[in-house]
């Protein structure tokens, strides 16, 4: 099934969002205005897809990689910049950081720090949602390090016992922490964990957002038709490191620059091209704008919490970063 | 007046509540439901499988499943054995304990989890005596440990319509006990608050759950030797009533303790370190004694019902006497 030209659209400009809100958080952190150890999820953005694909009310419970999925739906990014700076202003009143960070209001109910913490809290959710008979669906993301924990098998029993209104969202990035995942886990495919408890389970490409808000549409009306949870594994690569203090010696640079070549971002902005969607100058124009409204709010972030505000000069040599990689190459990227 | 036995005060307490609040809900496992089957069929008869819920072998996460569905604006009590406490844990610890605060209020937390404490002797490695030490050393939970049926039947009921997560440790050695219940039948007890249970000016014992009994014993005895000995039951152990027990230090000057685990345990320690740091300390005649249980560990017994590990009378009334005469 064909997404829509204005769905695409939609996809690309929250992808654009949580891309630059990443790499400029990254720059605060490189400069030494925010120490703690935050985690990026570069390359993993096709996880909005999954996002938009649901009801604007629909709970969605997640991990500790989180920073893009809380540019969907009306989160104020100032508040969670402020939330990173520990102010009272933060989404939390800066307690917790990125840790536990969520806003009930627009139906995130909160991150987990360890593998596989909220998923119980997902799934009495879903219970609460299937006894008082409302039209929502709750979401749960992990990823497939946690797919090994025995609270992971608990709860696919839970909620397939009871026939629960859940979505197991599973991003399988490759890598857990500095071990490769296929390393880690005898069972590769973390769908047929989901099959063994009789519970319907597809592998989508997390590359393609397109292939992501399409499965998550199916699943959600097939949940809504009575029918029990569904699991979604979507096979991704991690293309930050596992935590900003990590130095990466155990991949190399060309491996990851292979993997840059092929992100969301890259595919989604080629198909755009080729089907007319946008010419290069519109989607250069496009960042250009993302960048500077994300500029504004970290200018007033920053000074509202009394730190040095990073200039303007500095944050485009950053910007820059991404712009080569994904727009200005010629042959393949194109 | 009427009397009433230890486990039909707390039936009857979530009765009532489960009639009086449609979004209460109560979650139990397979553990749980084999020992009190009646009770279950007789609630899942009344109220159906979707507010009488079993989660089957999963102590890992029931108690998450319980938070998740307080999330959505529900009361919820979740009943588990204490043998699977410690399987529990992970969710207790972050979940139950400290979820409120981290996400700064923006839900509310009505979750109270109904602990039952077997001490049989032929549990072996599954003994769990003392498991209220554990909940104790979490923030942000109140531990409630009744010892009398009123008692019970009122502070559970304060448990489930407080807006805070709540620990209510039931002890089956004390559910074939009765005694008055008094007052009228939707009687809550504000949490926090001890209770004394027998007057008395030269000494006074604190004490919770099993040993009540025990040291309301060794009261009476010790009235032949001329010696009157103010019990009180702590009733709550997390907020402890330390105004009560600065009061009663004072008015007295020797103080016992008597707890049903090792001496290493939460309560004596907290009674001890309140009538030490406070305007108490000017008042002490003699040292402060903490009566516990001899060895930490239950020995197995085939042939015993009972926990036979407890402080015993006569440990007390030792130990008074030697007080009395410092």
């Amino acid at each position: 099934m064909q997404t829509d030209n204005q769905t695409v659209l939609q996809l690309f400009m929250k992808m654009l969002y949580a891309r630059l809100l990443e790499e400029k958080i990254n720059f605060l952190i490189e400069n030494s205005i925010i120490s703690a150890p935050i985690k990026f999820a570069l390359g993993q953005e096709s996880i909005l897809g999954a996002v938009e694909a649901l009801k604007s009310d629909d709970p969605v419970f997640y991990s500790s990689r989180n920073l893009g999925l809380l540019c969907a739906r009306n989160i104020d990014t100032y508040s969670v910049l402020m939330e990173l700076l520990g102010s009272d202003k933060g989404l939390c009143g800066g307690k917790s950081g990125q840790s536990t960070i969520c806003d009930v209001s627009n139906g995130f109910y909160g991150a987990s720090y360890l593998p596989c913490l909220n998923l119980p809290l997902a799934c009495g959710a879903a219970f609460s949602m299937k006894t008082d008979a409302q039209d929502s669906v709750v979401m749960v993301v992990l990823g497939e390090g946690a797919s090994e924990n025995g609270v992971f098998f608990e709860c696919l029993n839970i909620a397939s016992l009871k026939k629960l209104p859940i979505i197991f969202f599973v991003e399988n990035n490759a890598y857990c922490g500095a071990l490769k995942s296929e390393d880690a886990s005898i069972q590769k495919d973390v769908a047929y964990k989901g099959k063994s408890y009789l519970m319907p389970s597809i592998i989508v490409d997390g590359i393609n957002i397109m292939d992501v808000y399409e499965a998550t549409k199916r699943a959600r009306a097939h949940i809504l038709n009575g029918k029990g949870p569904v699991l979604i594994e979507s096979k991704t690569y991690r293309l930050s490191p596992a935590d900003s203090k990590d130095k990466q010696d155990y991949r190399t640079n060309e491996e990851i620059e292979e993997h840059t070549k092929d992100c969301p971002l890259n595919f989604l902005s080629n198909f755009m091209l080729s089907n007319s969607i946008g010419t290069k100058d519109d989607i250069i124009m496009l960042k250009q704008k993302v960048s500077n409204d994300l500029d504004l709010v970290f200018k007033r972030a920053l000074l509202d919490s009394g730190l040095a505000y990073v200039s303007q000069d500095e944050t485009e040599k950053a910007d820059k970063k991404v712009g080569d990689e994904a727009l200005n190459g010629e042959g393949e990227s194109i | 007046m009427r009397e009433i036995s230890f486990y039909n005060a707390v039936t009857e307490a979530i009765k009532e509540e489960m009639l009086r609040d449609e979004r209460l809900y109560f979650i139990y496992d397979n553990e749980y439901m084999t020992k009190f089957y009646s009770q279950i069929s007789e609630m899942t008869h009344s109220y159906g499988d979707s507010r009488a819920i079993v989660i089957a072998n999963s102590q890992a996460s029931i108690v998450g499943f319980g938070v998740g569905m307080a999330e959505m604006m529900n009361s919820v009590i979740i009943n588990i054995m204490a043998k699977d406490v410690y399987r529990a844990m992970e969710q207790i610890a972050y979940n139950m304990a400290k979820l409120e605060t981290f996400y700064a209020k923006q839900f509310v937390s009505n979750v109270v989890l109904r602990v039952i404490v077997e001490e049989d002797p032929s549990l072996g490695i599954a003994q769990n005596t003392g498991v209220e030490n554990i909940f104790c050393a979490l923030d942000n939970m109140n531990v409630v440990y009744p010892s009398t049926p009123a008692d019970a039947k009122a502070l559970l009921k304060s448990a489930i319509r407080g807006k805070e997560p709540t620990v209510y440790i039931e002890n089956t050695q004390l559910y074939n006990d009765v005694g008055p219940m008094i007052g009228e039948e939707s009687l809550t007890l504000p949490i926090g608050i001890s209770d004394i249970k027998k007057e008395g000016s030269d000494i006074t014992i604190f004490s919770y759950g099993p040993c009540v009994k025990t040291s309301l014993k060794a009261s009476e005895e010790l009235k032949s030797d001329g010696i009157q000995a103010k019990v009180v039951d702590l009733r709550t152990l997390k907020p402890m009533d330390k105004e009560t027990i600065v009061q009663c230090a004072c008015e007295s000057g020797r103080v016992i303790v008597v707890e049903p685990c090792s001496m290493d345990a939460y309560a004596g320690n907290c009674v001890a370190r309140t009538v030490v740091s406070g305007t108490s300390f000017d008042y002490l005649k003699a040292p402060l004694k903490i009566i516990a249980s001899k060895s930490a560990l239950i020995p197995y017994n085939p042939h015993s019902k009972t926990n036979d590990n407890l402080p015993t009378v006569f440990e007390i009334l030792e130990e008074a006497r030697q007080l009395m005469n410092y």
